[in-house]
């Protein structure tokens, strides 16, 4: 049994099957044995049960008997046998005269008899009577005249004939009566044991049924959600589970199944955009960025349009979240998301990288376009916020932007040069947007080329220098209007 | 020595024959024998008769000749030759050719007539061998009937 532990369900119902088929044949074996048994039975029951039949087929035979001891004592006497022979044989055959009178004339012995038959027996009776006392007649005379009692022989002898016509009649009866309760005997044990093959049969086959039912609603089903929830585990999330029209237990348990996929799937969606975004503002986040990031790279081979990163820190947000506490802050920010979205439209992907820091990428801008959407940006992150509690603030926006593949086709290089640019932009004052590499942008006069190359050690340590005023000045929250150079006038206005 | 003890043999044999032959009774004698019987029950009753027929008194020993009493209903009541037989019922008795000659006597002298002859097979008295009879039946009283009968000659 132990080996049985792991078989399928189907296996140990085979098993099972097999153990029942076995033992009930074993059992339909024994019991047609019996019921053979019992027949023969009931037939030798039958047979000894005829102690009539016995009796008066006994008493035919002793009639018959007699009749021909008869014979003999007429024939001796007249072949001249010694006289005490004679005697001794007609003595006998007194004797037996007594006793099938004694056996005739007991009427317990013909008790049961048929109402034809009690007829039968009771001219036997009187046949008898006749009989006897010719039977004694011929005795008496035989010895003296044998020619005589061969004479009243014949008169015997039709009294003897018409007596064994009615016993035949009436042995035939009684036969014929024990006969029919022993067909009868033999066609129900037949019947019986019709039926027992019958009601096995019909048992297997239930058996048969019952297994291919069980098949059919329950192993196969199971079998069919279990690999397709093994393959849904191996990866394929779409894989369909199978489905049921029924609405048994095994329907419900597929609907549960479907539910509990369902939820796992929305689930598992959830935590991919937590994971992917940004839980202030709901922007996508660093690493939903870098992925982004990482594709469009792969594509700008391909593409006519170069992937441009534009990195954006806000300036002066640091004092109004220090000044008006964390959840102004957080207002704040997704005003500016919101804001930002807006200006960007399709034309980037939008992320926020942390604390005040933005990132766009965008695929499908020249340098002139990213550098309208950088403009357009500054301008509207610059317009002042009107925050819940009747609160204005107004921040700016200091944006840096590098250009692949022309700076570099590596994401974090990328991202590090837009950084560059950043710290230019704020260098140049803040409320601004600077290329990392100026030469992408041909109109740009600000910087020269050679100033953006100097040494990334240097630009970085000057904007920590610059940066710290930022934190400590509430004025330059307020960056001083005419920061946005004059030639940079956005081309769209920002919706 | 041959010829003549065959012609003694012969001779012999003749004269028994002729001696069986003139012990042999006559249709006559047999209805003057069962006048008889009737004259005699007239005269001493039934009973009496049927006695001295049984005992075989001489008036009914004739020959081969016997007179024999019977009821209607065929027992036997006095017997001239066989005394075993008075007792017992005859009815059924019949001879080799199937003849109940007990009930035939029985109808003959419950007929209107009240007599008439029967043939029939029998046992002789003396040579115990059956043989072919006649006998004459009359009524007698108002339930037996009393017959003698005659042995035919043997072809």
């Amino acid at each position: 049994m132990l080996m049985l532990r792991d078989t399928s369900i189907g296996g140990k119902l085979l098993a099972i099957i097999c153990v029942a088929a076995c033992s009930s044949a074993f059992l339909v074996a024994t019991i047609d044995q019996e019921l053979s048994k019992t027949w023969a039975g009931m037939q030798s029951i039958s047979f000894e049960s005829r102690p009539l039949q016995m009796r008066a087929w006994k008493m035919a035979e002793r009639i018959d008997m007699t009749h021909q001891k008869l014979f003999r004592l007429v024939a001796w006497s007249s072949t001249g046998v010694s006289p005490s022979n004679l005697d001794r044989l007609a003595k006998s055959l007194l004797d037996d005269s007594g006793a099938v009178a004694d056996e005739l004339n007991n009427d317990a012995n013909w008790s049961s008899l048929a109402p034809q038959e009690r007829d039968d027996i009771r001219s036997i009776k009187l046949g008898w009577s006749d009989y006897s006392q010719t039977l004694k007649d011929i005795v008496d005379i035989a010895p003296s005249d044998p020619a005589l009692a061969t004479m009243m022989l014949g008169g015997g002898d039709d009294q003897y004939q018409a007596m064994a016509d009615r016993l035949n009649a009436l042995n035939s009866s009684i036969a014929n009566r024990t006969d029919a309760i022993a067909k009868a005997t033999g066609r129900w044990a037949k019947n019986a044991r019709l039926t027992l093959i019958t009601a096995s049969g019909l048992l297997g086959l239930l058996i048969v049924f019952l297994s291919v039912a069980l098949h059919r609603l329950v192993l196969r089903p199971i079998k069919e959600v279990t690999l397709a929830m093994l393959r849904i585990s191996a990866g394929e999330r779409s894989f369909p589970l199978p489905t049921l029209r029924g609405k048994d237990e095994i329907g419900k348990m597929f609907d549960a199944i479907g539910q509990f996929q369902g939820k796992l799937e929305s689930d598992r969606a959830l935590m991919q955009h937590l994971a992917h975004h940004d839980s202030a503002t709901g922007l996508p986040n660093r690493m939903l960025f870098f992925g982004a990031l990482k594709d469009s790279l792969e594509k700008v081979d391909c593409s006519d349009k170069p992937v441009s990163v534009l990195l954006i820190d806000l300036d002066g947000f640091k004092l109004v979240n220090d000044s008006h506490g964390h959840p102004v802050g957080d207002a704040l920010l997704i005003a500016v998301a919101q804001r930002a979205l807006g200006c960007i439209g399709d034309r980037g992907l939008l992320a926020r990288l942390g604390g005040d820091e933005f990132a766009i990428v965008c695929g499908t801008l020249d340098c002139g376009e990213a550098c309208n959407l950088a403009a357009e940006l500054v301008a509207a992150i610059n317009t002042p916020f009107h925050l819940e509690g009747a609160l204005v603030v107004r921040v700016g926006a200091s944006i840096g932007i590098a250009v692949a593949p022309q700076d570099s086709n590596d994401a974090s290089a990328l991202v590090k040069m837009a950084d560059l640019g950043l710290y230019k932009a704020k260098s140049a004052g803040r409320n601004t947007f600077r290329f990392y590499n100026e030469q992408h942008y041909s109109k740009s006069e600000r910087l020269e080329s050679s100033d953006a190359f100097s040494s990334l050690h240097s630009a970085r340590e000057l904007a920590v220098v610059q940066r710290i005023p930022d934190v400590q000045s509430p004025r330059l929250a307020e960056p001083p209007v005419g920061l946005v150079p004059d030639t940079y006038k956005p081309k769209v206005a920002c919706r | 020595m041959r010829p003549l003890h065959t012609v003694a043999i012969a001779l012999t044999l003749f004269c028994c024959s002729l001696a069986h032959a003139e012990q042999r009774g006559t249709r006559d004698e047999a209805v003057a024998m069962v006048q008889a019987v009737q004259q005699m029950a007239r005269k001493e009753g039934l009973e009496a008769t049927f006695a001295s027929i049984t005992r075989q008194d001489a008036p009914f020993k004739k020959k081969d000749l016997y007179p024999f009493v019977y009821d209607f209903d065929g027992l036997s009541v006095a017997h001239g030759s066989n005394p075993k037989m008075v007792g017992k019922s005859w009815m059924t008795t019949k001879d080799q050719d199937g003849n109940y000659l007990i009930k035939r006597m029985s109808e003959v002298a419950t007929s209107s007539d009240g007599r008439g002859w029967v043939s029939y097979k029998w046992p002789h008295p003396i040579t115990h061998k059956i043989q072919d009879k006649a006998a004459y039946i009359e009524r007698l009283g108002d339930r037996y009937f009393v017959g003698v009968g005659v042995y035919m000659e043997r072809d």
